[in-house]
Formats: structure tokens, sequence, C-alpha cells
């Protein structure tokens, strides 16, 4: 093992993966020589070449639709859209044509592209340095989403990722890249797709949160034990095909859910959740289901602090769902 | 728009390079087999017997020659339009119209409009959608093939409409950034766009133009751009398109230009005749495609709501 910061581990991860296959390519702007804006690609140039590491022209579509094609010749590209708030301009290309490959040639052609990116706020990133898209990709058909927490998490996940034959949007959550720090096994190593992890136990309330907005909820969680509320956290870490399992499971065992994320609240993936999770918990619910996320206006420069969820809303959160 | 028929207006360097001889009976007859195929197309649906076809029009010969040039490890992307392409990549006629009518003995599981044939043993893939992503695509092969240092390339077909899009600005700069191995073919009529050998330099890239209704300098123009991009000269653009006033064209041009007499004119057309009408029965007795194939193939295995999906389709 060794203590690595989440930004460090899907580093680790990518060196694993270039070292492992010698079919995997990372392509993206910036992130050979500079070794990407984060650090996430630092070294990678240097040690496996330009032809594994390739730095591209700033064009989104250009980028997400070469590694498209890659896919198509049998390599596993891994791509970089350096904040997801620039994913935009190669939306076609994922929802329309990576997402669709595999299922518009009857499995013929699939696409095991793994696009990573950086989403979240809270670092004074203003409207396009901030946004979570994730339910955009949710919701197209043919696609997993990931979003890792925990450096352990970035790193095995990651590495499932590139290894799994779907395409995957990696969505790291950069508010955290540094902060999140801790211990990552050494060389190669997998955390599965589709299993959510139990990030605490608790009997009173279940909290649902990925990303940046576990610690979040670890933080509220910590400070309403004293008081005797006791919360359990589910980190759904795939984010789809959801481990809707250990959801219900935990739900029904508290009978209150509380989901927390970063996106606007109308059409989130928190209102995805809850409708899952009436569907299996319903007899099981003592309270309704809540949501504590973004609200519904563009990401914040100067309010984000507003904008985003806190401990503190978490807390309103779990007392009303208590006292319900 | 005045220029046309300007063969090997731009044609690199220069160099003297030696051309692949043209299959002159091979391409009237494809030309024959694809023109039928087309109306028959057609007729389904007016019919309302298959989805809305899409024809190739004055693009034919240009289509059928840059498939021509192809190997076997090459890939062919472009849309439903660009069906005779296929035929001369080896499609069969059957093939076609069990795609054309979505039923079982369609690789693409009947997924595609008419035309949008997607058969990965040919090495064909084409899409009913975007008119230039696929364009991105090819570049993105071709330069995984230069990477791999294997002699294959990626062949992008193309019509007018693309030429406004941002995906075929990206793939024209990233294939020449990256020395894909890709052919761009341009082929249609072109209205009142620029001829892209005219404007290729601003990319970076080769680019020749040739007569699009002449199918025969379109194969030696493709291969050539294909030989020279194996090489590691990079990729190339061949504008292929047809300006007005255009004619002769197609098969009138390359009958007027293969040594037929009006018997072998006949016994071509009869003998497409008779297998159209053959693929097009077989076709039409073939089973549809299965419901249960609704959630196959959305990802590599069915994850649990599409298992949950299936179980209320088998309701």
């Amino acid at each position: 093992m060794k203590t690595l910061n989440l930004v460090q581990a899907v580093n680790d991860a990518l060196a694993v993966a270039l070292e492992a296959h010698d079919d995997v390519v990372l392509l993206g702007e910036d992130i050979g020589r500079f070794g990407g804006v984060f650090r996430a690609t630092a070294g990678l140039r240097e040690r496996f070449g330009e032809e594994r590491v390739i730095d591209t022209p700033l064009s989104e579509a250009g980028i997400i639709g070469t590694a498209v094609g890659m896919a198509l010749y049998g390599l596993k590209p891994v791509p970089e859209i350096q904040f997801s708030d620039f994913i935009y301009p190669g939306f076609d290309h994922i929802v329309n044509e990576l997402a669709k490959y595999r299922y518009r040639s009857g499995g013929q052609f699939p696409c095991p592209v793994t696009i990573r990116t950086p989403v979240g706020g809270g670092i004074r990133g203003g409207h396009y340095h901030s946004q979570s898209p994730e339910a955009y990709f949710i919701h197209t058909p043919g696609l997993v989403v990931v979003c890792p927490s925990t450096p352990r998490d970035a790193k095995g996940l990651l590495l499932a990722s590139i290894r799994s034959p779907d395409p995957v949007l990696f969505l790291e959550p950069k508010p955290i890249y540094r902060k999140a720090v801790g211990e990552v096994p050494e060389g190669d190593f997998e955390v599965p797709l589709g299993q959510a992890r139990v990030v605490r136990e608790g009997g009173d309330v279940t909290l649902i949160a990925w990303g940046a907005m576990v610690s979040l909820c670890e933080e509220a969680a910590a400070r309403i034990a004293p008081s005797g509320v006791e919360c359990t956290i589910i980190d759904p870490r795939t984010l789809w095909p959801l481990d809707i399992d250990t959801i219900a499971d935990a739900v029904s065992a508290t009978g209150r859910c509380i989901i927390v994320h970063e996106a606007p609240r109308t059409c989130g993936f928190g209102a995805e959740l809850a409708a899952l999770v009436q569907e299996r918990c319903f007899l099981h619910l003592e309270a309704p289901i809540r949501r504590v996320t973004g609200w519904d206006t563009p990401f914040p420069y100067t309010l984000e602090h507003a904008y985003l969820p806190s401990v503190e809303r978490v807390l309103d959160a779990v007392e009303a769902t208590i006292a319900f | 728009m005045t220029a046309r028929r300007a063969t090997r207006a731009k044609a690199g360097d220069g160099e003297a390079e030696a051309e692949v001889p043209v299959p002159r009976e091979r391409i009237v007859r494809l030309l024959r087999e694809s023109a039928a195929l087309e109306e028959l197309l057609e007729r389904l649906t007016d019919a309302g017997r298959i989805g809305q076809a899409r024809p190739a029009g004055d693009g034919r010969a240009a289509m059928i020659g840059a498939a021509l040039a192809l190997e076997p490890g090459d890939l062919l992307l472009g849309s439903a339009r660009d069906l005779p392409a296929a035929v001369a990549r080896g499609a069969s006629l059957e093939l076609v119209l069990r795609q054309a009518f979505a039923v079982s003995g369609d690789p693409a599981l009947g997924r595609g409009l008419p035309g949008a044939l997607q058969d990965a043993t040919l090495g064909v893939r084409l899409g009913d959608g975007s008119a230039a992503a696929h364009l991105v695509h090819a570049a993105g092969f071709g330069h995984a093939a230069r990477l791999r240092g294997q002699p294959r390339v990626a062949l992008a077909l193309f019509g007018s409409a693309a030429q406004a899009h941002g995906d075929l600005h990206a793939a024209l700069g990233f294939a020449a950034v990256y020395r894909a191995q890709t052919v761009f073919v341009a082929r249609g009529p072109i209205q009142d766009e620029l001829w892209l050998d005219e404007i290729a330099q601003g990319w970076g890239i080769r680019a020749e133009r040739v007569a699009g209704d002449d199918g025969g300098a379109v194969l030696q123009a493709v291969a050539r751009a294909r030989r020279r991009a194996i090489s590691g000269e990079g990729p190339a653009v061949i504008d292929a398109r047809l300006g007005a006033p255009a004619a002769p064209r197609d098969e009138e041009a390359w009958r007027n230009q293969t040594v037929q007499d009006a018997a072998s004119v006949h016994a071509v057309a009869e003998d497409v005749r008779q297998r159209l009408g053959k693929a097009r029965a077989a076709a039409e007795a073939a089973s549809p495609v299965a419901p249960g194939t609704l959630t196959a193939e959305v990802y590599a295995e069915r994850p649990w709501f599409l298992q949950t999906a299936e179980t209320e389709l088998e309701r």
C-alpha cells in the first residue's frame, strides 16, 4: 500500500494500464508535455512515449471522435476532457456515436473508450469549470458512468473502466483531487464496476452520495452522531448501471433516505434514485425521500458556497427526515 | 461552378506512380446492380414496405470506385446513401435487402434505416445519422493504424452537406496532425461549396480532384492515396463531386467507354434482375428480428434494468 491523493491515484492507474496493455492510449489537450492541467498524466509521456500519451488539438469533438475511431480499430483509448464543462462540443460523439456503436451494429462494433473528465465545483472555477453533468450521460443507454470518492476507488475503478468492454464516463471529483488522501494498493488491482460501497452504517437514515459529496456526508454523519442519530452512507461509485440492491437494502433497513448531489435538482440523478428507491422500498419508508442538491440555476462564481450542498444543509435534511 | 472533370488537378508532388488497373466490366456491372437496387429500394419505400431509403444518385460511380480501391483489413465508413460502395466491397444483394427489410440475417439486428449496412466481416460501417461524425472516426481509425504500423486505412465517404459541419474540420485537422492512414472522399453533387482541393492546404492535407462520374479515375485516386497513407505520407482528400451541368454520368458514361455490345449489356441487366428477384424473395421470406433482441447489445452484458425490461417484453 502507498498513500496517495486522488489525482495521484488516477495517475497511478493510468501508468498501470499503459504498462499492462499496449493497446491503451491516452489522448487529450495538454496531457502529454504538460502532464494535464491537474497533473493527472504527469510523467506518463516521458515514460511511455508520445504515441501512447498523445497531445491533441483543442477540439472535444475531435478528441472523442478520434477515440471512437481508435476503438473501432481495436485500441483502448482513454481520452481526457480537461473540464467536464467542455464536454458538450463532444456530446454528439458521446451520446449519438460512442454510446450507440455497439447497439447500432448488433454488437459488431463495440467501442470500449474510457473518457476521463474532472467534475464538480468549489474551486472558484465559475460556470465553465464547476458543473456536474452526470445525469446527461446516465440518461444515455449504452454508457457506464463512474465517479470515485476515494483514491483507492479512483485507481481500482479506473482500471476496471479501462478494461470494460463498454464505453465509460469516468467522472473525477476535482474538489477532492488533492484533499482526498488514503492508502492505495500498489500495482494492478480493480474495484469492480456496478458495486456500491457502504461508507458508514447506521440505523436511522440512509444518505446516498458520490464524488465530493461523500466526504461531506461523512462529516454531517459524524456531527449528528453524538445526538443519537446514526447514518448509513452509500456511495454508488458506479452511477450507472447502478447497484440498486445495496441501496434498497440500506433504505429498507433505515426507512429514511436522503440523496445528496452537486448537480441541479430538477431531473438530476437524485430524481431517478428517488424513483428507484420508492419502487423497491415503498412499504419501508417512514418519511419522504429528500434531496440536497445544487439549485436549479447555472453554476455561480462568487456564490458557489450558497449553491453547493453544505454540511448544514445535509444536517437540516437529516433532522427534518427524522422528525417527519 | 465551372471547374469539373479536372482529373488529378492536384496530385501532390506529381511523381510517377504505377496506376492500379481499372476493372471496367466489373464497374459497369456494379453500376447496373446498384442502380437496380436503388430503384427497388425506392419502390419499397414508396409502398411503405421499408423505411426511407436514400438514393446514391450521382455519387454512385465515385462510391464504387473508391470502395474497389480498398483491401480486406480496411474500414469503409459512410452513410446509408453509400450503399453502392458496400456492394462493391462485397455485400451481397440478399444481405442488403435483409438489412433493408430489417429481418434475420442483418448483422446489425435490424437497427439501421435501409442502406445503413454494418458488417464487420466486410469492414463496412454505413450510418444513418450525422452527415460528418464518421469522418472523425475515420481519422481515429487511420491514426490507430499508423500507431500500429499496419497497412490498413479508413475510407470515409461524405457529401457536400458535411462540408459545413465542424466534424469535417476536426477530422481533417486531426488526420493531418497525426498523419492518419485515412482517405476522405467527397462524392455526389457540389453546389455552392468550395472544392476541397482548393482549400485543403488549410488543414495541411493532400487533396486531389477527380471526375466523380468516372469510377475508374476515383479508384485510381483512392488507390494512390491509400498507398501513400500507409507509406507514412499522411491522409488525403479526394474530391469526386460533380458540378452542374454534369453529363454524361454513371452507367451510361461507362457503357460508352466500355466495349460492350447490346447483347452483353442486356445479359448483364437480365442477370442483375434475376439475382435481385431471388435476393428479394429470400429477404421477404426471412423471419423478423426477434423482440427479445431489443435489449441485446446495449452493453456487453445485460444489466439488471434491461433484464427487467426483457422479462416485461416476454409477457
